[in-house]
C-alpha cells in the first residue's frame, strides 16, 4: 500500500507538513498545520485546511489584502491542496503564526482576568483598529471570540485576532458571543452581518477577559438566549460579575441588544482614547400590563412571544387565529404600532391564508429585528445563501425556501423593518429571481442553480466532483480529468449540479448547450450535449490544455453513439477515429470526428441506397424464381430464336461456299 | 401447353403481306421454273410456316427455311446456268433426280435439327446463369447485410409494406419448384 505523502505543495511555494498538526492554531472546523515557504523557511507561518464542506469566506480576501493592521492574522496565500488525511482536495489558507498563544483553547476554559489597562490596552485598542479598517472596508469579522484571540508578539504583547474566513460568517461562534437576533437564526442563516455584530462579540469578549470566563458558563444555548431576551444581553451576560464604571459604560454600550444604539467602532476608539461618558441603560422593549401565557410560560414582551411561537411552530396559530394574541397586543401591551403591524400581518388573501405564512408574518410583526423564521428555517436574509448552499439539498429547506419566496415573507420582512436596507437591495433582486429559478427543471436552472447564483465563491457539490474542490470553471476540467482517472464507473459526465454550476459560472454559454442535456428522445444526445460542454469550456481557456483522461474517458462513453451510424466500415473507422481524439485530450477533436453531421447524413444516404439496392436485388430473385417456373417456355422461345439465327449463320456460311465454288469453277 | 392468343395483325404488316403477294406475283411471272424448283425443293420450309409454326415471328419458319433455301440455291444456279429462267425441261431433270432432293430436303433437315437441339441447351445455359445469377445476387445481398446490418433488410422490406421480408435463402426452394412444375 502506497504510502501518503507527508508534505503537500501549495502553489510551489508551500510546504504544508501533513503530520505535524498545530492544534493550538486550529479555528474550528479549520484544522492548523506546520507549514513552511519554500524559498524562505525563517518565515514563521502556518497553513488552515478548512473543512471542505463548508462555504470559504474566499470574496473578503481582497478586502483583507488591503487591511495593514499587525492585529489581525495576516492572511499569505491561499490556495487548494489535496489532502491526504481527508483523502480530497480541501482549501487551505496560509497565516503568519502568531508570535504567542490563544487566550483560551476552548470557550469553557478559565483563566486568570485580566487588569481592566491590560485589557484596553491589548486588546480593545488593537481591536479598534482592525475593526476600524474592516469598518471602512463595510466588511464584518464575525469570528471574534477569546478562543479566536492570540497573544501577539506585536508592539508589547497586544493581542490578534485570528481567522475570520475559513467558515461561514458567525457560524463557529457560541450563542454567548452572538446578538439576539443572530442566536435566533440558524448558525448558518447568520448571514454576513455587520461592524455592530462585531462590536458586539467584542463586548462579550471583554467580558471574557474581565472575568476570567465565558459568560453563562454551563448555560445551554437555548437558555442564554431565553435570559438575554427576559433580561436584556447586558443583564443576562454580566448577572453575576462586579464591573467597574469605566468597562460599564463600554459593556452597556456594546452589548446594547438595539443595534441602532449599539457602539460602533467610533464610540469604542473614543473611549480607548479615553473619552468618558456614563453608562447608558438600555431602552428595553415595552412590556405588557399583564403576561400572555402561551406554553405555559408567561410572556410580557412581543419578543419573548414570537420567540416561544416559533419554538411551538404548529400550535402558534391558534394564538393567531382565535383572537386572543390580537386581544392582548390591544389591551395588555397599548402598543398601536404592534397592533397595526399584527393586523397587517394576518391580513393575507385568500389564496395565502396559510398556517405557516400566517405565523411567519406574525413572529416579525411582533419581533422585526429577528431573522426570517418559517417552521424550521431560521436566517437572516444575507444568511439565506449560506443556508441554501449547506442544506438546500434538504426538501424541508427547499421548500421552506421555496414557500418564503412564493409568500412574499422577504419583502413583508423588508417592509417591517424601520429602515429600507439598501444594502440588501441586489440580494432581493437576487432572491426574487431565484423564485422563478428554482420553479424550473431544466438542466442548469432549479434550486441548484439558485444555490450557485446566490453563492460565487461555493464550490461545486456534484458527487461527480465534490471531493476536487472545484470553484470556479477553471478548475473544473481537471478536476474531472482527477474523475476520469481514477474512476472506472463515470455513467454520465453532467448532473444537475454540474450543469448549475457551470451555467452559474461560465458566461459562454449561448442557452441551446444546457437543453440537450435533457433530450430524452434521442439516447446519443445527452451524453453528447455533456461533451459539447465541456469541449467549449476547454476551448475558451485562457490556456488551453489537453486532459487525456476525461479525453478517453468520453470517447468510451460516446462508443454507443457509433450505432447511429449503419455502416460497419464507417463504425469501425469512427471507433478507431474516437479512440485516437479522445487520447489526444482535447474534446473538440473527439466532437469533430464522432459528431459530425456531414458523416451522418452521408452514412445515411448511403444506407438508404443500400435498402434501395437491397430491395432491387430482392424482387430480381424473385423474378428469377418466376423466370424458373416458366424456363420451359423461355427456353423454347429462346431457343427458336437462337436457332434462327445459327441457321441463318450457317446459310451465309453455306451461300458465301456455294458462291466460291461457283465462281472457282466457272472461271 | 396452352395457346398463346393471336393478336390480330397490325394494318402495317397486312400491307406488307400484300405487297409481298403482289412481287411474288411478278417473281412467278417472270421465272416460273424457279419458283417452281423452289416450291418444290422448299416444300418443307412451306409446311414449316403454313402448318407448323404458329408463332407470329416465325422463327421455326426461319430456321428450316434459310438452310432450305441454302440446300436449293445450287440447282437454282445450275438451273438458270443451263437452261434459262423458261427452261422447264431442267427444271424436271433436277426434281426428278433423287439426290437432288435428298440434298435440297435434307438441308431443311438440318433446320429442324438444329431446332429441336437448340432449346435443351439453352435451357441448359439457362439453368446455369440463373444459378449464377442467383448466388451472384445473393452474395451481394449478404455483402449488404454485412456492412450495414440486418437494417437493411428490414428497411427494404418495410418499403416492401411486408411484415417479414423475404429470407434470401427461400429463393433457391421457390426456384427448384418451378424446375419441378416445368
Amino acid at each position: 500500500m502506497a504510502k501518503s505523502p507527508t508534505r503537500v505543495s501549495l502553489r510551489d511555494r508551500y510546504e504544508i507538513s501533513v503530520d505535524e498538526p498545530l492544534p493550538a492554531y486550529d479555528n474550528l472546523p479549520g484544522m492548523a498545520f506546520k507549514a513552511q515557504h519554500v524559498r524562505d523557511s525563517n518565515r514563521d507561518i502556518i497553513a488552515l485546511i478548512c473543512d471542505p464542506k463548508l462555504p470559504v469566506r474566499f470574496e473578503m480576501i481582497s478586502d483583507l489584502s488591503e487591511i495593514d493592521v499587525p492585529y489581525l492574522m495576516q492572511l499569505q496565500d491561499w490556495g487548494v491542496v489535496d489532502w491526504p488525511p481527508e483523502g480530497r482536495r480541501c482549501p487551505v489558507l496560509i497565516y503568519d503564526r502568531p508570535a504567542g498563544d490563544r487566550i483560551m483553547t476552548s470557550l469553557d476554559e478559565e483563566f486568570e482576568p485580566m487588569r481592566e489597562e491590560e485589557i484596553i490596552e491589548n486588546f480593545v485598542a488593537p481591536a479598534y483598529q482592525v475593526l476600524r479598517e474592516f469598518r471602512d472596508l463595510d466588511i464584518a469579522h464575525r469570528a471574534i471570540r477569546p478562543s479566536n484571540l492570540y497573544r501577539g508578539g506585536a508592539e508589547g504583547g497586544r493581542f490578534i485576532i485570528g481567522d475570520c474566513i475559513s467558515s461561514p460568517p458567525a457560524m463557529a461562534q457560541s450563542f454567548v458571543y452572538e446578538p439576539i437576533e443572530s442566536c435566533m437564526a440558524n448558525p448558518a442563516g447568520r448571514g454576513i452581518g455587520i461592524s455592530s455584530d462585531d462590536m458586539y462579540s467584542l463586548g462579550v469578549t471583554i467580558l471574557t477577559l474581565l472575568t476570567g470566563h465565558s459568560p453563562c458558563k454551563g448555560m445551554s444555548d437555548e437558555e442564554v438566549l431565553e435570559a438575554k431576551l427576559s433580561k436584556g444581553s447586558y443583564g443576562a451576560l454580566t448577572q453575576s460579575s462586579r464591573v467597574s464604571l469605566t468597562m460599564m459604560e463600554a459593556l452597556r454600550g456594546l452589548l446594547n441588544d438595539d443595534h441602532d444604539e449599539r457602539w460602533t467602532v467610533d464610540d469604542i476608539g473614543m473611549w480607548v482614547n479615553g473619552r468618558r461618558g456614563s453608562p447608558v441603560q438600555q431602552s428595553m422593549e415595552s412590556r405588557a400590563s399583564r403576561s400572555f401565557s402561551f406554553m405555559n410560560i408567561d410572556h410580557f414582551t412581543c419578543r419573548e412571544l414570537a420567540h416561544t411561537m416559533v419554538n411551538n411552530w404548529s400550535r402558534s396559530i391558534n394564538i393567531i387565529r382565535d383572537g386572543t394574541l390580537d386581544t392582548w397586543l390591544r389591551r395588555a401591551l397599548g402598543d398601536d404600532a404592534k397592533v397595526n403591524a399584527f393586523n397587517d400581518a394576518k391580513n393575507v388573501s385568500e389564496v395565502d391564508d396559510e398556517d405557516d405564512n400566517l405565523i411567519a408574518r406574525c413572529c416579525i410583526a411582533l419581533d422585526p429585528s429577528a431573522p426570517i423564521r418559517f417552521r424550521d428555517f431560521k436566517a437572516t436574509v444575507e444568511g439565506f445563501p449560506n443556508m441554501l448552499a449547506l442544506y438546500g439539498e434538504s426538501g424541508d429547506t427547499k421548500n421552506a425556501f421555496a414557500q418564503i419566496l412564493q409568500y412574499g415573507i422577504i419583502d413583508y420582512w423588508d417592509a417591517s423593518q424601520p429602515r429600507t436596507r439598501i444594502d440588501l437591495v441586489t440580494l432581493y433582486r437576487d432572491l426574487k429571481r431565484a423564485r422563478e429559478v428554482m420553479t424550473r427543471t431544466a438542466s442548469g436552472e432549479g434550486v441548484e442553480r439558485v444555490i450557485y447564483d446566490l453563492n460565487p465563491a461555493l464550490a461545486c457539490l456534484s458527487p461527480l466532483v465534490e471531493e476536487y474542490y472545484v470553484i470556479d470553471i477553471d478548475s473544473l476540467l481537471p478536476a474531472m480529468d482527477s474523475l476520469a482517472e481514477k474512476s472506472d464507473d463515470v455513467r454520465f459526465l453532467i448532473d444537475r449540479h454540474l450543469a448549475a454550476f457551470i451555467a452559474a459560472h461560465f458566461s459562454g454559454l449561448r442557452g441551446s448547450e444546457l437543453r440537450d442535456l435533457d433530450n430524452q428522445a434521442d439516447p446519443y444526445l445527452p451524453i453528447l450535449a455533456a461533451i459539447r460542454l465541456l469541449s467549449l469550456i476547454q476551448e475558451r481557456a485562457t490556456r488551453v490544455k489537453p486532459y487525456v483522461n476525461l479525453g478517453k474517458l468520453a470517447a468510451k462513453m460516446l462508443e454507443p453513439t457509433v450505432k447511429r451510424y449503419h455502416n460497419r466500415q464507417t463504425r469501425e473507422r469512427i471507433a478507431s477515429a474516437m479512440k485516437e481524439a479522445g487520447a489526444t485530450g482535447r474534446l473538440s477533436e473527439l466532437l469533430s470526428v464522432t459528431d459530425n453531421y456531414q458523416i451522418v447524413e452521408d452514412d445515411e444516404r448511403r444506407f438508404q441506397m443500400a435498402v434501395m439496392e437491397y430491395r432491387d436485388i430482392t424482387n430480381r430473385l424473385r423474378q428469377l424464381v418466376s423466370d424458373q417456373g416458366n424456363r420451359g417456355a423461355i427456353s423454347r422461345e429462346l431457343g427458336a430464336q437462337v436457332s434462327s439465327v445459327l441457321s441463318g449463320v450457317a446459310t451465309m456460311i453455306a451461300l458465301l461456299a456455294i458462291v466460291l465454288v461457283t465462281f472457282l469453277t466457272s472461271g | 401447353m396452352a395457346k398463346k392468343p393471336q393478336k390480330a395483325a397490325p394494318k402495317g404488316n397486312q400491307k406488307g403481306y400484300v405487297l409481298a403477294w403482289v412481287i411474288a406475283g411478278i417473281i412467278i411471272l417472270f421465272t416460273p421454273s424457279t419458283v417452281f424448283l423452289l416450291v418444290i425443293g422448299m416444300a418443307p420450309t412451306l409446311v414449316a410456316f403454313f402448318i407448323v409454326d404458329r408463332h407470329p415471328l416465325k422463327y421455326t419458319s426461319r430456321t428450316v427455311g434459310y438452310l432450305n433455301f441454302a440446300g436449293c440455291l445450287p440447282y437454282a444456279l445450275d438451273l438458270w446456268e443451263n437452261g434459262g429462267i423458261w427452261d422447264f425441261e431442267r427444271l424436271v431433270e433436277i426434281v426428278s433426280d433423287p439426290f437432288s432432293l435428298l440434298v435440297m430436303y435434307s438441308t431443311a433437315a438440318v433446320g429442324w435439327v438444329i431446332l429441336f437441339l437448340t432449346p435443351p441447351v439453352v435451357a441448359a445455359y439457362l439453368s446455369v446463369t440463373y444459378e449464377m445469377k442467383e448466388k451472384r445476387f445473393k452474395a451481394r445481398q449478404e455483402e449488404l447485410v454485412e456492412s450495414w446490418g440486418r437494417n437493411v433488410r428490414h428497411g427494404a422490406s418495410e418499403m416492401d409494406g411486408e411484415e417479414e421480408p423475404d429470407r434470401v435463402d427461400d429463393v433457391g426452394a421457390k426456384a427448384s419448384d418451378g424446375n419441378a412444375a416445368g
